[in-house]
């Protein structure tokens, strides 16, 4: 069920006149719990007792870790087997399963049904590592274990956010659900704006946008003009379809009552990798931040074997990030994408250009700029290229341009990705310079208007869905 | 709330001057039947092929007719006339169009109508109606078809769309506007480069013609467009059959002495996991079912082992070596039918 759809559209309305009328918090807690794994079991059945299965074994670990505190990292240990265990299979089965499929045939044994059969459930790799910070959280004893598998079941689950993030940590969800809500006309008016910017960005900007870079990504052998006009096309597209969701889910959660992590802070005006890294995915950013980074840079630290400065400026971040590349998908598109930004990052620390740079002048600040908005956009060529072959082709193999007929298809590309960029670049204007102005209302009236324009009943789902 | 109702202000001058603007540009009428307008042109070239060929039997598809069988080879080994209506990107809708205002109407009449379908396609009147497939199903159209709109259009609308197009001259009018939109931006800097709209019009059809795909792009896009006839909902026979052309189209054929076939030509689009479901087999079970009870001929190939995979072009189309084969399949089946 897509947050764009009809069916939805009716999901949540019935959802939200149970829930408000209800004032008890219990109820309304078992009320989106049930809602949320309705809405999870939409896709496939099997999925929420998948869901269910392994709430109901993180809780239980997590409440061990309390109650016996020195089998702690024995209950951690567990944890963490089941939970990467189970993405592990779901996600890289379907990478591995054409070798084992042709395997089973040799020896007679047709699989093809059952390996067809496991599919990634979607959202899995979200509530994970969801899971995975609530227990780390615990075992470090930042955290008390909820007392009520209820809480921490809609914790895991909660709709809004189980198919794509944001990643909500523990210590800013659980507080909300422990907590009473009663209906105020604030929500509405905090929600309205992301539910309009949401269906924007998504219907009118990355839907149009899809079309084009699709067809360019679709080649068999594009030029280097095309592959450049594409991964521009796609940078937009991903980012548009991505924050689209991210605002319709903080802005429905909002009318719930909760208030959700932007995952968004205009990515693509970073100077560096890190400064991306802090403005994109942020939630996924921070989870990998405290989780797999400070801990392997600690370790390296603490160890007693001295690596020298460049191996240990080097370490952290490109296991980070390979880690980040796995995370996003079962392909060597991603592993490569993940190691690119992890020599990115370890290359502009050994440089001595940190984080958070400030330019002395607009021009080096322009500089900055360009030189880290063409890496954004080569890294999303890595990211949507079908394979890595076929990078390497386009990179390599082909002429920049080979026809009139490229040139004129690049041109309609770029003129399509300025096109559709030009209303997130006055939104960030507006939102900076003329907040709740007249023309700020103005420019989400218009925003409204084009959603109709734009509306279709057979909308694509949202890309970062299938992660 | 101030910037809510700001917005609300804003939103509702917007609405109500469209409401007013584009019933007065356009001549619609508001409220309006839902579904989209048909022009009053109606294309009706098969009436005179008819009459001028007078072939015994006539052969009806998409492009797997087009790639699937050789209609000079089926009529010289059935020794009958055979005209082939092989029209790539048609489905049902056109399909019934064609019967209804040419085939029915013309003063010849085929003894034999045979129609090569994939799947689910004759329970399916929602597939190929939209987007461009639009402007071929209006060709055929009269300027009222009542079924038409109520089959591949209203019925797949969910209430709101059915408000919304009956009520609302922004949603109706989108279509034109978009198009306006779409073609500000496409044009523009090709134009710039000295490429006016027929020289960009050229190359977006060189390059989104299908050539120089990705093999598995054309493979992922085949099976995307392909899905929707997969979708439990086409896959339940009894509730598509009352919403789709299927029962109309038999009671046109036999009012008219025309004796139908159905033939169901094998692909290899569909995902093994939804042909191997019994959803699909029971699907597959009940047309041939109605069928019979209908005592309409029906032959199905959908999974004939002797259409091996290296007669596929790719994962809907046969090859030469394909079409001869099916070719000589279908034209052995059709010669015991007939005899």
């Amino acid at each position: 069920m897509s947050f764009t759809s009809y069916d939805f559209l009716l999901f949540y309305l019935i959802l939200f006149i149970l829930y408000w009328v209800i004032h008890e918090r219990r109820w309304q807690n078992l009320i989106l719990l049930a809602a949320s794994f309705v809405f999870y079991a939409w896709m496939q059945a099997w999925y929420a007792l998948l869901l269910g299965a392994s709430i109901l074994a993180d809780f239980l670990l997590a409440r061990g870790m309390r109650s016996n505190p020195v089998r702690n990292k024995q209950f951690m240990g567990m944890s963490l087997i089941v939970n990467i265990g189970v993405l592990a299979f779901f996600k890289y089965f379907s990478f591995f399963s054409g070798s084992v499929d042709n395997a089973l045939e040799n020896i007679g044994i047709h699989a093809d049904a059952f390996l067809l059969a496991i599919l990634l459930p979607a959202g899995l790799s979200f509530f994970t590592l969801k899971k995975l910070g609530y227990m780390i959280d615990v075992s470090r004893g930042t955290l008390q274990p909820t007392h009520s598998l209820l809480d921490f079941a809609l914790y895991v689950a909660f709709f809004p956010q189980i198919i794509a993030g944001p990643i909500e940590r523990p210590q800013k969800l659980l507080p909300q659900i422990e907590s009473a809500r009663i209906w105020t006309a604030e929500y509405l008016y905090e929600a309205w704006p992301l539910l309009v910017m949401g269906f924007f960005k998504k219907l009118v900007i990355a839907n149009s946008i899809k079309v084009i870079v699709d067809r360019i990504f679709g080649f068999s052998e594009p030029t280097g003009f095309l592959l450049m006009c594409g991964a521009l096309g796609f940078s937009l597209q991903i980012l548009a379809d991505f924050s689209a969701y991210t605002d319709l889910s903080r802005g429905i959660a909002l009318l719930l009552g909760f208030k959700t992590s932007e995952n968004f802070n205009l990515p693509y005006t970073s100077l560096t990798p890190t400064d991306f890294w802090n403005r994109w995915h942020i939630t996924l950013s921070n989870w990998l931040r405290d989780y797999i980074f400070f801990p392997i840079r600690r370790a390296l630290m603490q160890s007693r074997i001295k690596l020298n400065d460049s191996l240990s400026i080097s370490i952290p971040p490109l296991a980070t990030m390979f880690i980040s590349g796995l995370w996003h998908g079962a392909g060597w598109t991603y592993i490569l994408w993940g190691l690119y930004y992890g020599v990115l990052i370890a290359a502009y620390q050994w440089i001595g250009i940190r984080g958070d740079l400030k330019p002395t002048s607009k021009i080096k600040s322009a500089l900055a700029w360009l030189v880290m908005f063409t890496f954004i956009v080569f890294g999303w060529a890595i990211f949507r290229a079908p394979n890595i072959h076929w990078l390497g082709n386009a990179l390599f193999n082909t002429p920049f341009i080979n026809s009139q007929n490229d040139l004129v298809l690049g041109l309609i590309a770029l003129t399509m990705t300025l096109a559709y960029s030009l209303p997130l670049i006055i939104k960030s204007l507006l939102d900076r310079y003329s907040k709740d102005s007249w023309g700020q209302a103005a420019y989400y009236a218009i925003a409204a208007a084009l959603i109709v324009i734009y509306i279709n009943s057979a909308s694509s789902d949202f890309i970062y869905v299938q992660f | 709330m101030r910037f809510f109702l700001k917005f609300s202000l804003i939103l509702s001058i917007i609405l109500a001057v469209s409401s007013i603007m584009i019933p007065r540009n356009t001549g619609m009428e508001f409220p309006r039947e839902a579904g989209p307008s048909l022009d009053k042109q109606m294309r009706q070239n098969y009436i005179d092929i008819l009459v001028e060929q007078e072939p015994e039997i006539v052969l009806m598809g998409d492009s797997t007719l087009v790639n699937g069988v050789d209609a000079d080879l089926l009529a010289q080994r059935i020794d009958k006339s055979v005209y082939s209506i092989g029209i790539p990107g048609s489905a049902s809708a056109l399909w019934y169009l064609i019967l209804k205002n040419n085939i029915a109407e013309s003063p010849y009449k085929p003894k034999y109508l045979l129609i090569l379908f994939r799947d689910s396609m004759l329970t399916a009147p929602g597939y190929r109606v939209h987007g461009s497939y639009f402007d071929l199903v209006d060709e055929y159209a009269a300027r009222r078809e009542p079924e038409l709109i109520q089959y591949s259009f209203v019925n797949l609308m969910n209430p709101l769309e059915i408000v919304a197009e009956r009520y609302f001259p922004l949603y109706i009018a989108r279509a034109g506007i978009r198009g306006s939109i779409d073609s500000s931006i496409r044009y523009f800097a090709p134009q710039l480069a000295g490429c006016d709209r027929n020289c960009t019009d050229y190359a977006m059809g060189d390059i989104f013609s299908g050539a120089d795909l990705e093999p598995n792009a054309l493979v992922d896009a085949v099976a995307a467009a392909e899905s929707y006839l997969y979708s439990p909902d086409q896959l339940d026979f009894d509730s598509q059959l009352a919403r789709s052309y299927l029962p109309m189209m038999i009671e046109i054929a036999a009012e008219n002495n025309i004796q139908m076939i159905f033939v169901r030509i094998k692909v290899e689009s569909a995902d093994s996991r939804i042909t191997n479901s019994p959803g699909f087999k029971d699907y597959i079970n009940s047309l041939g079912d109605y069928l019979a009870n209908k005592k309409v001929q029906y032959f199905d190939y959908g999974s004939d082992p002797r259409l091996t995979h290296d007669l596929f072009r790719d994962s809907i189309h046969l090859n030469e070596r394909g079409q001869a084969v099916f070719t000589q399949l279908l034209s052995d089946d059709l010669k015991n039918m007939i005899k």
